[in-house]
């Protein structure tokens, strides 16, 4: 599954931009330095801008080798939840057992998620 | 990993299709049960995106995939010497041929038996055709009769690699799509199990209609299978409503993982049919009720607290402000590629149809305006010219599609901002039909039959 991407990237590449258009401007008003070698840095400058962009964006969102549902973050009460049907569905959990993983489930998360407050609103 | 006797256009191919898969969907997710077979595979897979569907796994497979593809696809100009050279394998349909006539599949046969002998992995849509209903339609004997017969003609080990993809909405661009990889059969373990140990190969009916009804079973499993649309789109709101009401701050995303949410609405809807009757009752009021306030659970459950729902606006906005004006350039480059694809919709076309088409249209339009404007740049103002425009090009045009997003993001964040601050009158009706979905949930799970 594809991790987020995170977002102090943002703060990376925001400044980055910045500075990279400033200097575009700075190549460009800069008096004395000849055409051709102008030219030259602004391409050597700019294509840092889309390379490093395409990079990022198009790097590999998953890894060829999925990863296997049951080593899926535990920790997660979802995949807790979406594992425990699964498993009750392959038949790797007898029905007693799932009755009460479920209830003990249902006590600590769906009840203490609901919104009674609203109610006959 | 690659093979010695990969296609000569495998790795372009491979590049290829990851490219195209990571610009037309925002989110690839993937999961497999057990690990990826080694040695020669028939992989199977469920057929509802068209084009969209191999691109996919060509991406995604650990293996280089060899595409079993329809024949009429190679009469394309061009199209026929590229699929060559990727090593797609040619397959002849009964309904393509003008006066129905069939026509022998032996080299395809044969070319599949090859590719099979050198340890590669051939990729088949057993289904025949592009599906546009929410289940798999029949499948077609094709995989199980390759598997046998190149078992039957001395390759061992060969193992059937199921695959259901997932689609959040086919014929949308940057939308979501889950790839589930199912568990591997052992076609020796198949074959073994009757009588005379599937020697008759292609031609052995019992051992060609057992592997296939093994293959059929799993898809069911890797793949969607709901009864109709109504179901599908009713038992998704309610496995999507549950795991955001489970997850609560544990969720660090507005989006619930399709790899979760997609196999607990499937279970939902193998539910005994009082459960799943009561979770459809309720997800259709729910939806009734959110279609009536013109918002999305998204908005609704706000995990969040009011001051930090303001400081992820005030972020995004920054980030899209900084962003704007290459965003902008790159919007005024791409509105004529973008309305052009966007044509693609008045189509009359069958949305898996129109799933294929609308990539391809965007691969060309996009890159025919990328190589006029870079030709153009260089023929007026120097090769270096040239090659800065072609860099630029796509650079802006990612970087529109990346302040869209961000848009978005700002805009459901002040609706949930917005929301968070009422309770009562028609919101507050929205939370107790929610509260009733996900109790309808809780309630079908705990009397779903052995």
């Amino acid at each position: 599954m594809s991790a987020p991407a995170p977002e102090y990237l943002w703060w990376l590449v925001v400044p980055a931009i910045l500075v990279w258009a400033t200097t575009l401007v700075d190549i460009l008003r800069r008096p004395g330095v000849p055409r051709w070698r102008r030219l030259a840095w602004l391409v050597a400058v700019t294509l840092a801008f889309p390379t490093a962009l395409l990079w990022h964006l198009l790097r590999p969102v998953a890894a060829p080798i999925a990863l296997p549902l049951h080593q899926q973050n535990t920790a997660d009460p979802r995949v807790e939840l979406v594992q425990l049907v699964l498993a009750r569905e392959r038949g790797t959990v007898d029905q007693a057992t799932y009755e009460h993983q479920l209830a003990a489930f249902r006590r600590a998360r769906f009840l203490s998620s609901e919104r009674t407050m609203y109610h006959g609103a | 990993v690659s093979l010695s006797s990969d296609p000569p256009g495998a790795r372009v191919a491979r590049r290829l299709a990851e490219v195209a898969a990571r610009l037309t969907y925002r989110e690839i997710e993937v999961v497999s049960v057990g690990s990826p077979p080694a040695g020669p595979t028939v992989m199977v897979s469920n057929h509802f995106g068209g084009l969209a569907d191999a691109l996919l796994l060509v991406y995604l497979s650990e293996r280089f995939t060899r595409i079993v593809a329809r024949d009429v696809i190679w009469k394309a100009p061009g199209v026929g010497r590229f699929m060559r050279w990727i090593g797609a394998i040619p397959v002849h349909r009964r309904a393509d041929s003008p006066d129905g006539a069939a026509l022998g599949n032996d080299a395809m046969f044969a070319t599949c038996y090859e590719a099979l002998r050198e340890g590669s992995v051939v990729l088949i849509f057993p289904e025949g055709v592009t599906q546009d209903d929410p289940y798999l339609a029949p499948v077609k004997t094709g995989a199980a009769r390759i598997a046998l017969g190149a078992r039957a003609s001395g390759v061992a080990g060969i193992q059937v690699q199921p695959v259901g993809i997932h689609y959040e909405d086919k014929a949308a661009f940057r939308s979501r799509v889950l790839v589930a990889f199912g568990a591997p059969i052992d076609v020796d373990d198949t074959a073994l199990r009757l009588p005379d140990a599937g020697r008759g190969g292609a031609d052995d009916r019992r051992s060609v209609d057992l592997l296939n009804d093994t293959i059929d079973a799993s898809l069911r499993r890797a793949g969607p299978n709901f009864r109709d649309w109504t179901e599908a789109e009713q038992m998704q709101l309610a496995a999507e409503v549950t795991l955001r009401t489970v997850g609560g701050g544990a969720a660090n995303t507005d989006d619930v993982p399709l790899s979760l949410r997609e196999p607990l609405a499937s279970a939902l809807a193998r539910l005994p049919e009082s459960g799943r009757h009561r979770i459809q009752t309720a997800a259709s009021q729910y939806r009734s009720t959110l279609q009536a306030l013109r918002s999305t659970d998204t908005v609704l459950h706000a995990e969040r607290t009011r001051s930090r729902l303001l400081a992820g606006v005030a972020i995004d906005v920054l980030i899209a402000l900084l962003l704007l004006p290459y965003a902008v350039l790159g919007a005024v480059l791409g509105l004529v590629p973008y309305l052009l694809t966007q044509a693609t919709a008045l189509l009359r076309a069958a949305p898996a149809m129109r799933a294929t088409i609308l990539p391809l249209v965007a691969l060309v339009v996009f890159m025919a305006e990328w190589v006029v404007l870079a030709t153009v740049a260089a023929s007026r103002d120097g090769w270096q010219t040239g090659v800065l425009v072609s860099l630029l090009v796509p650079a802006f045009m990612v970087a529109t599609v990346v302040v869209a997003e961000r848009a978005v993001q700002v805009w459901r964040g002040l609706r949930q901002w917005r929301t968070s601050a009422r309770t009562a009158g028609p919101v507050g009706l929205a939370h107790h039909h929610r509260d009733e979905l996900v109790q309808s949930v809780a309630a079908g799970l705990g009397g779903v039959a052995p």
